[in-house]
């Protein structure tokens, strides 16, 4: 009867163990959404800043202040392009963020919604396979309209997106979905019609 | 929720296994590999079964009679199980090997048989495809002179280990001797195989072999102790099985096994949450259960997981190339891994990977048995062989749920 013992003893090790694991697992889990979290807010204070900026700016010197927006804009825009691209890489999505800026450097907005879209992960999953054929050629930005960022809310009014899911292509705005030759067409026509997907 | 549950769950179930294995090993080191002299030597009768050995029957019954034993005390009764080969042409070129026939199919019908002309206070049971080392016997017959041990076992090695296959299972047999070793210092031995395993010959007379099931070897080995007698296992003495070569003969054979296991679990419930039998009870019968649920969940996920990955495959049908779309399944379903891998199950995966391979390896050196290459083939092992086993359990699992016909 002594040797029961070891089941006690086996059970008090192993919950030990696993609740290290667990405990390591949400401290893990809380860092990285607390960091997402604070990113996130810094870069919607940045864009509120924008707004007031512009309205502001509006009535004094239109040149100036388009310049010194677009200088605001293009940082802030950075600093999504950096978040967007990691949060992505953390929810495993099927849609490859990247791309550097070159000369020519085309880009695709693409309006998704998260939750209940089925026709998003399709899209998703086609971008994927179109951002591996014109590789650094296009920048693809996946934008949930979900999330209620102002800035995705401006891009929406200004392409006019009304439904998911959407896609601009060189601030042409194909509502529905876009696949199958239609997408390659396109794609050749505006990116680049010399890659061999294009021949 | 319910996958949370279950991953957690299985989690837990993975780490407590683990150190199960591992605090047993601590607390019998000294005992593993202690060997028990004979101080006399008991007169032995080998039953062999054999139904269509004749590539087998000649080598394993000259390895019998190689056997380092007193000839007056050894007695090797074949029994020819309605073959229609040169089974027993073969088995009466040998002079001091006693041909019996039984007409019956089954095992149990020609152990029964040996065991009415059986002569030796000691039966050994023996595949016509099992090979024995010469010390084998000798090394093995010293466990009975404790009163209390109704049969031993041995440790089987596999005999010819070439190919991926064949490498596997040697690291499974290895695994699989230490883990019947820690067991029986549990009084928890299930199983007594037709590897010249010995029983005492009165207990078995009494018990006799059943036809009722497709793992007579287990049947007997759980009969013994629940008659309150110990199956111990001896470490150095080692005998040779011949191994299946190909997935199908090897699916046919742990079905045999696994639903063996299933019968028998069946068959002997009372000793199911026994008292009397703690750790077969409470531990060890349940446990094996609890994996098998746990391996079809798995297995249902994956499935589950694939199949609506097939699903956009087809709905991609008409859109993507097809080199294009094996690709996309194929991170479809690494989304799969990624809830296995997300920071809650990362360390508890972590921790059930590295022990199962620290144990492995440990009973892998402690058989003398680790070479590099074994040890480079681990890790595969952790994930191809597992793998492949447990849809074998699950199959074995679901015949004999769906009462499938039952193939020798």
């Amino acid at each position: 009867m002594v040797k029961l013992n070891i089941y006690v003893k086996t059970f008090l090790v192993s919950m030990g163990i696993f609740l290290i694991g667990i405990l390591i697992g949400m401290g893990v889990e809380n860092y990285l959404t607390s960091d997402f979290a604070s990113r996130t807010n810094y870069v919607e204070e940045s864009v509120r800043e924008i707004e007031l900026e512009m309205l502001y700016f509006q009535d004094l010197n239109e040149t100036y202040s388009c310049n010194f927006l677009s200088e605001i804009v293009r940082r802030t825009n950075n600093n999504l392009d950096e978040l967007s691209g990691q949060l992505l890489k953390y929810s495993e999505s099927n849609v490859l963020f990247g791309g550097t800026d070159i000369e020519n450097l085309k880009t695709i907005l693409y309006f998704y919604d998260k939750s209940g879209c089925g026709d998003c992960v399709i899209q998703g999953s086609i971008l994927s396979i179109l951002k591996d054929s014109f590789k650094e050629k296009v920048m693809i930005f996946p934008l949930d309209t979900k999330v209620g960022l102002t800035m995705i809310g401006i891009l929406m009014d200004r392409f006019n997106v009304t439904s998911v899911p959407s896609l601009v292509i060189e601030e042409k705005t194909y509502s529905g979905i876009v696949v199958g030759e239609a997408l390659k067409r396109i794609s050749c026509d505006i990116i680049d019609e010399n890659i061999t997907t294009c021949s | 929720m319910i996958k949370t549950i279950f991953y957690l769950a299985s989690a837990f179930v993975g780490i407590y296994l683990n150190v199960w294995y591992m605090l047993l090993i601590l607390e019998n080191r000294s005992r593993l590999l202690v060997k028990e002299k004979a101080k006399r030597l008991p007169k032995v009768s080998v039953l062999i079964p054999a139904r269509n050995e004749e590539k087998n029957i000649a080598d394993t019954l000259k390895s019998v009679l190689n056997l380092d034993y007193p000839k007056n005390k050894l007695e090797v009764i074949a029994i020819d199980n309605g073959s229609t080969d040169m089974t027993s042409k073969i088995v009466k070129t040998f002079k001091r090997v006693i041909l019996l026939s039984e007409r019956r199919p089954g095992k149990s019908y020609a152990l029964n048989k040996g065991l009415s002309v059986a002569t030796g206070e000691i039966i050994g049971t023996l595949d016509a495809d099992t090979l024995v080392d010469k010390g084998c016997l000798k090394k093995t017959v010293g466990y009975f002179k404790d009163k209390n041990v109704g049969a031993v076992t041995n440790f089987v090695k596999v005999e010819d280990e070439k190919g991926l296959l064949g490498k596997f299972q040697t690291i499974e047999y290895a695994f699989s001797a230490m883990t019947k070793k820690l067991i029986s210092f549990l009084n928890s031995m299930y199983v007594a195989p037709g590897t010249l395993s010995l029983l005492r010959k009165d207990i078995v007379q009494e018990i006799k072999y059943s036809n009722d099931t497709l793992g007579e070897d287990m049947d007997m080995a759980l009969s013994i102790t629940k008659k309150g007698y110990r199956v111990v296992n001896s470490l150095d003495a080692v005998s040779y099985t011949r191994i299946p070569k190909n997935l199908k003969n090897l699916f046919k054979q742990r079905i045999r096994w696994y639903r063996g296991f299933i019968e028998n679990t069946i068959k002997h419930s009372d000793l199911m949450l026994n008292r009397k039998f703690p750790h077969i009870g409470f531990f060890i019968f349940p446990i094996a259960y609890v994996t098998t649920f746990i391996g079809i969940c798995f297995l249902a996920l994956l499935i589950l997981e694939s199949a609506s990955s097939i699903q956009i495959f087809i709905k991609n049908f008409l859109y993507i190339p097809v080199s294009d779309q094996v690709n996309l399944a194929y991170k479809n379903l690494l989304t799969f891994d990624a809830i296995l891998f997300s920071p809650y199950y990362l360390i508890s995966f972590m921790f059930i990977f590295s022990t199962s391979f620290a144990l492995l390896l440990y009973s892998l050196k402690s058989l003398s048995l680790a070479r590099k290459t074994d040890i480079v083939l681990l890790p595969l092992y952790m994930l191809g062989y597992y793998f492949l086993i447990m849809i074998f359990w699950c199959s074995a699992f679901f015949m004999e749920l769906f009462r499938w016909k039952k193939r020798w």
